[in-house]
C-alpha cells in the first residue's frame, strides 16, 4: 500500500498489552509486528460479521493484486461486560443450550474462540511450492436496511450476499454447494429470518443442501464467528464429516431445510457456503472449495 | 497482511460527491446540537456519525442498492463502553439502550433503513491514518465490486475521560508521537470529555475521469480537514454535476 508502514520486524511495545482491550486496532498492530507483516493492518469491528468481513477485505485485497497474502484472524473470549449487554438484551438462551432450528430455542450461548487462516494468492502459493488446503471462490456483503438489532425478517439482506458470492464462484444457482454453514444464533428472530434468506437464494435447491449451526457446539464467538466458522467450514471439506446442529430438538415449520440434527453425518462435500449476520443487518457469505 | 507490491496512486479514480463535518461540545464556534436518534441517547458517537452520513446522503442522494459505508474509529463509542464498565463494577443492572449501541453497526443500521443502503457497510479501527485507509477502501470497493457505485466513508471519534486520556498516552509513548486520528487538528487525546466528538464524512464514487488526479493527503491533515475543505469546496451539493475529484490541499 503506498501509505508508510512500520518498518519490517517492529515488535510492540509489551506496555502496550495493558490497553489492547480499549484499543481494538492494536491487536492487529501487534501481530503483524510479531510476524513481522508490512501491509495494511486493518481491525474489523463489525460485530458479528466483522472476521468475515476481514476474510472478505483479505480476498478483494488479493484478487486486485494488491497483496499476495493476507492474515486474517479473530477471536473473542467472554467476559462480564458483553454478557451483561446480551442479557439485558434478553438474547440468551433460557435453558441454557443452543438449539438452532428447532422449534424450541431460546436464545444464543457466548463462547471463547479464536481462529487465523492465511489467505494466498493462488500463483504466489504456487511460487513457493504451498499446498493450499482450500480456495475461496466467491464472497459477498449486504445489508438489510430494516432494523438497528433484528434481522429482516425474510433475510434480505443474507440472500443477497450469498447470491453475490455465488455468482463471482460462477455458480449463481448453488448447484454445486454441498454444505452450508450457516449463522443460526439459535435466536427466534435469526434462524427463521436466515431460513427463508436461504430460500430465496437457492430456490428450490435449498432443500436439498445440509445446513448446520456449529455455534451450537461453539457458542456464539461474535466477532471470531465469521473466522472460526470458515475454518469449520474447510474442515468439514477437507474431513468430509458435515458437523451436526446440536441441541436440535423439536422441527419448527418456519426452519424447514435439513439441518443435520446433533449428529454429524459423513460426505464428500466439494463446495460450501459459510455465512454470517450481525447487528444493523450486516450479512456476509463466503464459497470455499476443496482443492 | 503483506504485500509485495506498492499500489499506484488510483485515488485519481475517486470523486467527492457530498461531504459533512460535526463537531460537538469542542468548544468550536460551529458546534452542534446532537440530533435525537430514537434510541440512541447515552453518548454522542451515533448522533455524530448519522449527522455527518445523513448530510451527505440528503445532499446527494442515489441508489441505496449500489451504495456501501465504512466508518472508521480508533476506540469507537468509548462513552458506551464506559457507561457500562462503570455500571458493572457499581452492581448495577444494564439498561438494553447498552446492548443496542455497543457496537457502531446498530447506528449504520439506522442509516441503512433511513436511507435504504443495501450495500456492505462495515467498522474499523486501525493506527494507521484513518483518511488513507478510508481512501484506499473506496478504491479497493470501488474496482472490485460491479455491483456499486457509491461509498460513504466516515470517522468519528470522542473526547474521553481517564481511560480514553491514559490509553491515548500509553499509544502516544509507544508510536513515538500523537496517534493518527480523524482530525489531526483535534485529535481525540486533545478533546475535552465526552460529550464532546467529531465527525467527518464523504460520499466518494467513481471519477468520470474528468478530475485531478488525487494527491497523497497531507501528512498532517486527517479526514475532518480534508472533508471540511470538500464541502467548502462544493457550495451546491446536491447534485452530480457538483462532482470534484478527491484532494488533499483544496
Amino acid at each position: 500500500m503506498s501509505q508508510p508502514r512500520a518498518p519490517e520486524g517492529a515488535l510492540p511495545s509489551p506496555e502496550l498489552n495493558n490497553v489492547a482491550d480499549a484499543v481494538p486496532a492494536l491487536l492487529a498492530s501487534l501481530l503483524a509486528g510479531r510476524l513481522r507483516l508490512v501491509g495494511p493492518q486493518l481491525t474489523f469491528t463489525n460485530a458479528c460479521v466483522a472476521s468475515a468481513a476481514a476474510l472478505i477485505h483479505g480476498c478483494r485485497l488479493i484478487s486486485s493484486g494488491r497483496v499476495d497474502v493476507a492474515v486474517c484472524a479473530g477471536g473473542y473470549l467472554v467476559e462480564e461486560e458483553t454478557f451483561a449487554k446480551f442479557n439485558s438484551g434478553r438474547a440468551l438462551s433460557g435453558d441454557g443450550t443452543v438449539r438452532p432450528f428447532s422449534a424450541d430455542r431460546s436464545g444464543l450461548l457466548l463462547g471463547d474462540g479464536v481462529a487465523a487462516v492465511v489467505l494466498e494468492s493462488a500463483e504466489h502459493a504456487r511460487r513457493r511450492g504451498a499446498r493450499s488446503l482450500a480456495s475461496v471462490v466467491g464472497w459477498g456483503a449486504a445489508t438489510d436496511a430494516h432494523h438497528i438489532a433484528q434481522p429482516h425478517p425474510e433475510g434480505v439482506g443474507l440472500a443477497r450476499a450469498a447470491r453475490q458470492a455465488l455468482r463471482l464462484a460462477g455458480d449463481p444457482d448453488g448447484a454445486s454447494l454441498d454444505y452450508i454453514n450457516a449463522h443460526g444464533t439459535g435466536t427466534k428472530y435469526n434462524d427463521g429470518a436466515e431460513t427463508r434468506g436461504l430460500h430465496a437464494a437457492l430456490g428450490k435447491r435449498a432443500e436439498s443442501i445440509p445446513v448446520s449451526s456449529t455455534k451450537s457446539t461453539t457458542g456464539h464467538l461474535l466477532e471470531a464467528a465469521g473466522v472460526v466458522e470458515f475454518v469449520i467450514t474447510m474442515l468439514t471439506l477437507l474431513d468430509g464429516v458435515l458437523p451436526p446442529t446440536a441441541g436440535y430438538r423439536t422441527p419448527d415449520p418456519e426452519c424447514d431445510l435439513d439441518y443435520v440434527p446433533n449428529t454429524p453425518r459423513p460426505a464428500d462435500p466439494r463446495r460450501a457456503l459459510t455465512i454470517n449476520a450481525a447487528f444493523g443487518g450486516a450479512n456476509t457469505a463466503l464459497v470455499l472449495e476443496r482443492p | 497482511m503483506t504485500t509485495t507490491t506498492d499500489s499506484p496512486d488510483v485515488r485519481a479514480s475517486l470523486s467527492v460527491l457530498a461531504a459533512a463535518t460535526a463537531t460537538h461540545g469542542t468548544g468550536r464556534d460551529d458546534d452542534i446540537t446532537l440530533p435525537k436518534l430514537p434510541g440512541f441517547i447515552e453518548s454522542a458517537f451515533s448522533p455524530l456519525a448519522y449527522e455527518v452520513a445523513a448530510r451527505c446522503l440528503t445532499q446527494c442522494p442515489g441508489d441505496g442498492d449500489r451504495t456501501a459505508v465504512a466508518l472508521v474509529s480508533l476506540m469507537g463509542d468509548t462513552t458506551t463502553a464506559d457507561l457500562a464498565s462503570l455500571r458493572i463494577v457499581s452492581g448495577r443492572v444494564l439498561s438494553p439502550l447498552l446492548f443496542m449501541q455497543a457496537t457502531a453497526n446498530s447506528v449504520l443500521g439506522h442509516l441503512s433503513r433511513e436511507f435504504g443502503i443495501t450495500g456492505q457497510m462495515f467498522s474499523l479501527s486501525t493506527l494507521a491514518d484513518p483518511l488513507t485507509e478510508l481512501l484506499d477502501m473506496a478504491v479497493l470497493l470501488l474496482a472490485e465490486d460491479p455491483e456499486l457505485d457509491r461509498i460513504l466513508v466516515l470517522g468519528v471519534e470522542l473526547g474521553g475521560g481517564e481511560r480514553v486520556a491514559a490509553v491515548h498516552r500509553e499509544l502516544a509513548a509507544a508510536h513515538g508521537g500523537p496517534v493518527p486520528s480523524v482530525s489531526s487538528a483535534m485529535p481525540a487525546s486533545a478533546l475535552p470529555p465526552a460529550p464532546a466528538g467529531v465527525a467527518a464524512a464523504l460520499l466518494l464514487g467513481r471519477s468520470a475521469g474528468t478530475g485531478r488526479p488525487v494527491e497523497q493527503p497531507d501528512a498532517a491533515q486527517g479526514l475532518f480537514e480534508l472533508t471540511t475543505a470538500h464541502a467548502a469546496a462544493l457550495p451546491g451539493q446536491g447534485t452530480t454535476e457538483t462532482e470534484t475529484p478527491t484532494h488533499a490541499h483544496q
